[in-house]
């Protein structure tokens, strides 16, 4: 038997008149529970982390005790009435005991706690999406109040699309985790670029002749009316027996800027080189982060087949350039992390709201991390330069996207880590000291979720308030409204 | 003994009459079981229905999800497919006798209301390859579930005599069964509305309110509840609810014979009264009724989709998912020669037309006309057949010694390998990653199935990604029909070093000898399957590898590969003598070539090949296609044959 124990004595009753047993074996490891919630902290506003006990058993019971509160709650599936959860949770720290109805009688597991920690931005969006390659024919970003189990559908591709008039929608991204200024992309079917402005919809044709596609990877900025985008000539390809099965490439990728008032677009980095992509600003909007990784290949019509040839030799180091928002002209890139020196290519650099912390992932090489299940979540301290592997984020499978929640205290990221192939979001807190309290699932009304549902769930971002323009309203738009052209500005600055 | 009379012979042919739909239902089961049994077991396993929540609230995403549940609840019963057949054929009677008794179409006008009975028919068993692209998992029994459920209201109403209870009636009905049962709903409520117009007992005012009501809840229902959902278009409102495709050119044709036998409800609705006054007696009535029954059986005949090749591919499909080797050669043996006949007499008439003709053009016409009579198995079947042979050592021998071409399908469209047999070859070939993504794909395009979960299972366990096949397993757990197979896979993940002595793995592991390369097969399965074996030698290639490398390499003609392969299989493979076909393409590459045979020959080989050359000289070629026919049944198992007479074939 793999726990040790103890045999507790009690002659009084078997199990009390609470239905909580009295005379029970007590083990000293916590039992195995799903979604993993022990010893986690958590957002103090967060919904009730309704979980399963993975102990085989006939019956079960569970004690919540926090303060003078307490909660008993029978049953595998463990779930937490909301009402008891909030009272709990203003108790302050949750101590929780499971007791499991054996062959051998009662069994009572180590209890292990739960920590209520600083407030989270009540609201997220993801893309829900099939993890295949080619197809979407149901493609959605939804909307989650975290305080509940709330979720709504921001637009889902269904509510226009028909046949082969199929649309692919996504890099949804907010101003400042406020919905009133959001874009996200349509590809193909009323394709272009939704952009909200102020609380206004247009829809933008980023692509220019001058630019290799339309915007891609959006960076919007902070104080002034600008997105950095990327812009991609992005290919699939499957690998025919690597256990990460889809390889995501780029035959060619730069950065360019959006400026929102004039409908203009020019250019930030563009070096034929090197491949340029993710940019991120800094909370003040003087610097932007981005990846940029060399490639020396002609531009024929076997580059494309060449680039997943090589895709295993290409890494991105992190960059970041100064920028002068009221000029809009630019400094000299530098560099910020260069992982290629380490085997290793470094992407989605997301700075901190305090500017202090720079978390991005990195994997033995390529761009497209969600499909190399060796990608892992790094975190550097921008002041002294220092970097790590944030161990206590990561799993063996693949640790990809990831937002800072609008305070800093959270981030949010996306892994495989439950069964190697649908992303599922995990929370976890930030600490001051620069390292990461135990991620945990993002709590779901009921705890199989995760394993039942076929769905993935990428790109998660927090908002601080919900998108309030309706489904039926964004759809409607982009049926009844054509692409703006965007102008092409010659580039400002170095 | 009686003495027969006009009024006594309707009296009979009417009782018999009475009874015929039984007997049709009857032997339309007996021919779903004889002759279709493996049409409905890809139903079902193209299928999905999981006891689980989150399965059963994403049916409810789109109007009529309900009785999309109900739907996907049966079809699971086609796993066993004398049983839902009978369930299928049972509520067929059924929506039959509810049609009569709630419209109240008298005994002798009866026949009519089999005519929306077979559309429904029509439309399960003329999909064909429509089946692999449909996209309600629900398809085989929604219609007939809709089309009972479209009755309702009618029933309703008539229990009501006050025009405002009916109204009320029909738009709780509109409202609710919309969200329910999608178009169905509304057309329950037009059924309903002409029923009550053309009855003579209603007042004119309230024949008047029913339509004008039920016109305006079709249209304003859908409307009011469309900004509820999110996961479709408007104009596909009054569509909602009936089985559609993922294809576009599918959709139409999929949809039409529903949409009809709704048309025809509401037509004997509108019909109804004129129904009731006929007379039963009447010779009319008798001869419409009779008609009606000979047009009912001729469509359903004419439309059902009676494919030979097809009910082939879908028996051998069934054989290779058992891994039943042996059955996927005997299915194609056992089509080949059961065309034997119908080819010789083929043969005879192409003869005898040729004797007539006046020309080489006449006769190259003749040629070509006659080509696609002669039985040609499809690539599929050939791709099956080969991977049966393969698995049991026996492809370099017997591949071809038997019937090879390139049939294309009996098909509105060319379906793509990839979306009919794509995830079954790759898995079966050993390109796993492949067949993952075909998983994937079918999943998004036409979701979630028995099928795709099962080989996303398979797919997992052969690459060593255990936690997704327990996740695969977990949700066939929660079917009706997968669960002992789940059981099994579950207990191999319990002792994973098992998995390689199992069936499939056992036969699938050896194929996965390969380098990893990263590719794409832009949807041609036979292409790239091909092109895979032949690409760069694997530094760890197996004696299976190098077999189906040889095999391709012979498919393919090409004589440099040939030789580059056959240099491989000699250096891994054990053998006693070279198999016969190796030897046949040997003797007749060398020559040519103009070189020497390198290889030891048998004498029988060196023998067939002389008397072939012998035959040739002796029968001359005026084309191929003409030759064909004669040179098959002589040397129609050498691969002289194959290599001059089995040539432009086509993949798909």
């Amino acid at each position: 038997m793999k726990h040790c124990f103890i045999i507790s004595t009690a002659l009084a009753f078997l199990v009390g008149c609470t239905g909580v047993p009295t005379q029970f074996t007590r083990l000293e490891t916590p039992p195995t529970i799903f979604p993993d919630y022990t010893d986690v902290v958590i957002p103090s506003n967060i919904a009730p982390l309704n979980f399963r006990i993975e102990e085989k058993g006939d019956k079960y019971v569970t004690v919540i005790t926090s303060g003078f509160g307490k909660t008993v709650i029978r049953g595998e599936k463990v779930i937490i009435p909301a009402k008891k959860w909030e009272e709990l949770k203003k108790n302050g720290q949750m101590a929780v005991q499971v007791y499991v109805m054996g062959k051998s009688g009662w069994q009572g597991y180590r209890q292990f706690t739960i920590t209520p920690s600083d407030v989270i931005d009540p609201y997220i969006s993801y893309r829900v999406i099939m993890p295949s390659v080619e197809c979407y024919e149901r493609l959605s970003i939804n909307q989650r109040n975290l305080t509940s189990f709330k979720e709504k559908v921001i637009y889902a591709n269904q509510m226009v699309q028909n046949g082969k008039n199929g649309q692919c929608i996504n890099c949804h991204h907010y101003r400042n985790y406020t919905t009133d200024n959001m874009q996200f992309h349509l590809r193909q079917y009323l394709g272009g670029t939704i952009l909200v402005t102020d609380g206004q919809m247009h829809k933008i044709n980023l692509k220019t002749d001058s630019t290799i596609s339309a915007g891609v990877y959006p960076a919007w900025h902070p104080t002034h009316d600008y997105i950095a985008y990327s812009t991609n000539k992005t290919h699939q390809s499957i690998h025919t027996l690597d256990h990460n099965r889809i390889e995501v490439a780029d035959e060619e990728s730069d950065l360019i800027l959006y400026d929102i008032k004039n409908g203009a677009v020019s250019i930030i980095e563009n070096d034929s080189l090197k491949f340029e992509c993710f940019p991120a600003w800094s909370p003040d909007g003087h610097m932007l982060y981005y990846v940029s990784a060399d490639y020396d290949s002609p531009f024929d019509s076997e580059r494309r087949d060449k680039v997943f040839l090589d895709s295993r030799e290409i890494r991105y180091d992190i960059y970041r350039k100064p920028f002068d928002p009221e000029t809009r002209t630019w400094g000299k890139s530098e560099p910020v992390f260069m992982a290629s020196k380490d085997k290793l290519s470094a992407t989605l650099p997301r700075v901190s709201p305090d500017g202090q912390w720079l978390l991005f992932s990195a994997a033995p090489y390529g761009i497209f991390h969600i499909w190399h299940r060796e990608s892992e979540l790094w975190i550097m301290n921008l002041k002294d330069g220092s970097a790590r592997c944030a161990e206590e984020l990561n799993s063996p499978e693949v640790e990809s996207y990831h937002s800072w929640s609008s305070n800093g205290k959270w981030v949010l990221f996306s892994t495989r880590r439950e069964d190697g192939a649908f992303t599922r979001l995990y929370l976890a807190h930030f600490n001051d000291d620069g390292s990461f309290s135990k991620p945990f699932a993002l709590p779901q009304r009921d705890p199989d979720f995760n394993r039942s549902f076929m769905y993935s769930f990428n790109i998660p971002e927090f908002m601080i308030e919900p998108v309030h323009i309706t489904p039926r309203q964004f759809a409607s738009f982009i049926s009844s409204t054509a692409a703006t052209p965007s102008r092409y500005e010659s580039k400002k600055g170095q | 003994m009686s003495q027969v009379t006009p009024t006594n012979l309707k009296q009979l042919t009417g009782r018999y009459l009475k009874y015929l739909p039984v007997l049709l239902a009857l032997i339309i089961w007996f021919v779903l079981i004889l002759k279709e049994q493996y049409y409905l077991r890809k139903v079902e396993d193209l299928s999905l229905f999981l006891f689980d929540r989150q399965f059963i609230l994403d049916s409810f995403r789109n109007p009529g999800g309900f009785l999309g549940l109900v739907g996907a609840f049966l079809t699971q019963f086609l796993h066993i497919p004398w049983l839902g057949s009978l369930i299928w054929v049972a509520l067929l009677l059924l929506a039959y006798h509810i049609t009569v008794k709630s419209l109240s179409i008298p005994a002798a006008m009866a026949p009519l209301a089999m005519i929306p009975i077979a559309l429904l028919v029509i439309g399960n068993m003329s999909l064909g390859y429509g089946v692999f692209i449909m996209r309600e998992q629900d398809h085989f029994f929604s219609p007939v579930l809709g089309y009972m459920v479209s009755l309702i209201p009618l029933v309703a109403t008539r229990r009501f005599n006050a025009t405002w209870g009916k109204i009320c009636i029909l738009t709780v009905w509109a409202i609710a069964g919309f969200m329910a049962f999608g178009t169905y709903s509304l057309t329950g409520v037009l059924v309903a509305a002409f029923y009550t117009m053309m009855q003579n007992d209603s007042p004119g005012k309230v024949k008047i309110a029913m339509v004008i009501s039920a016109i305006a809840l079709v249209i304003i229902v859908p409307l009011v509840i469309y900004p509820a959902y999110t996961s479709y278009r408007l104009v596909d409102s009054w569509t909602a609810g009936l089985p559609t495709s993922s294809e576009d050119e599918w959709i139409r044709p999929v949809r039409t014979p529903f949409q009809l036998a709704l048309l025809c409800q509401i037509l004997l609705a509108w019909l109804s009264g004129l129904l009731s006054r006929m007379k039963s007696s009447d010779a009319k009535t008798l001869f419409i009724g009779c008609s009606a029954y000979i047009a009912v059986i001729a469509a359903v005949w004419g439309f059902w989709f009676k494919d030979e090749l097809f009910h082939t591919e879908l028996a051998m499909s069934h054989a290779v998912d058992n891994c039943d080797w042996g059955r996927t050669v005997s299915i194609f043996r056992d089509a080949v020669k059961s065309h034997e006949k119908s080819d010789a007499r083929t043969y005879a008439a192409r003869t005898r037309k040729i004797a007539s003709a006046h020309s080489d053009d006449e006769i190259a016409d003749i040629v070509d006309k006659y080509k696609n009579r002669f039985y040609e198995p499809t690539r599929t079947m050939i791709l099956y057949r080969d991977l049966a042979l393969l698995k049991t050592n026996r492809a370099l021998d017997e591949s071809f010694s038997m019937k090879n071409g390139s049939r294309l399908q009996k098909s509105r469209t060319q379906l793509s390998m990839a979306l009919q047999s794509g995830k079954q070859l790759y898995l079966h070939y050993g390109l796993v990653n492949m067949c993952y993504r075909w998983c994937l794909e079918d999943a998004v395009e036409q979701g979630w199935s028995n099928s795709t979960i099962k080989y996303i299972t398979m797919h997992a366990m052969t690459i060593g990604d255990y936690s997704l096949a327990r996740k695969s397993i977990n949700k066939l757990e929660k079917t009706l029909f997968y669960r002992k197979w789940a059981d099994s896979q579950l207990a191999l993940l319990s002792d994973t070093a098992s998995i390689s002595s199992n069936e499939p793995y056992k036969s699938i592991l050896p194929y996965m000898c390969f380098e990893d390369m990263m590719s794409n097969d832009l949807m041609k399965s036979e292409t790239f399957i091909i092109n895979h074996f032949l690409g760069p030698q694997p530094s760890a290639a197996t004696p299976e590898y190098d077999r189906a490398a040889l095999l391709f390499a012979m498919h393919i003609q090409d004589i440099r590969r040939f030789w580059e392969r056959l240099l491989y299989y000699v250096d891994s493979n054990d053998f006693k003598s070279l198999p016969r076909s190796v030897q046949e393409a040997a003797i007749l590459y060398s020559s040519l070539e103009k070189r020497n045979n390198p290889l030891p020959l048998d004498d029988r080989i060196k023998e067939s090949y002389d008397a072939f050359n012998r035959y040739v000289q002796s029968h001359p070629i005026r084309s191929m296609k003409e030759s064909d026919y004669t040179y098959c049944q002589k040397y129609g198992k050498t691969f002289y044959y194959f290599y001059y007479f089995v040539r432009d074939l086509q993949t798909y």
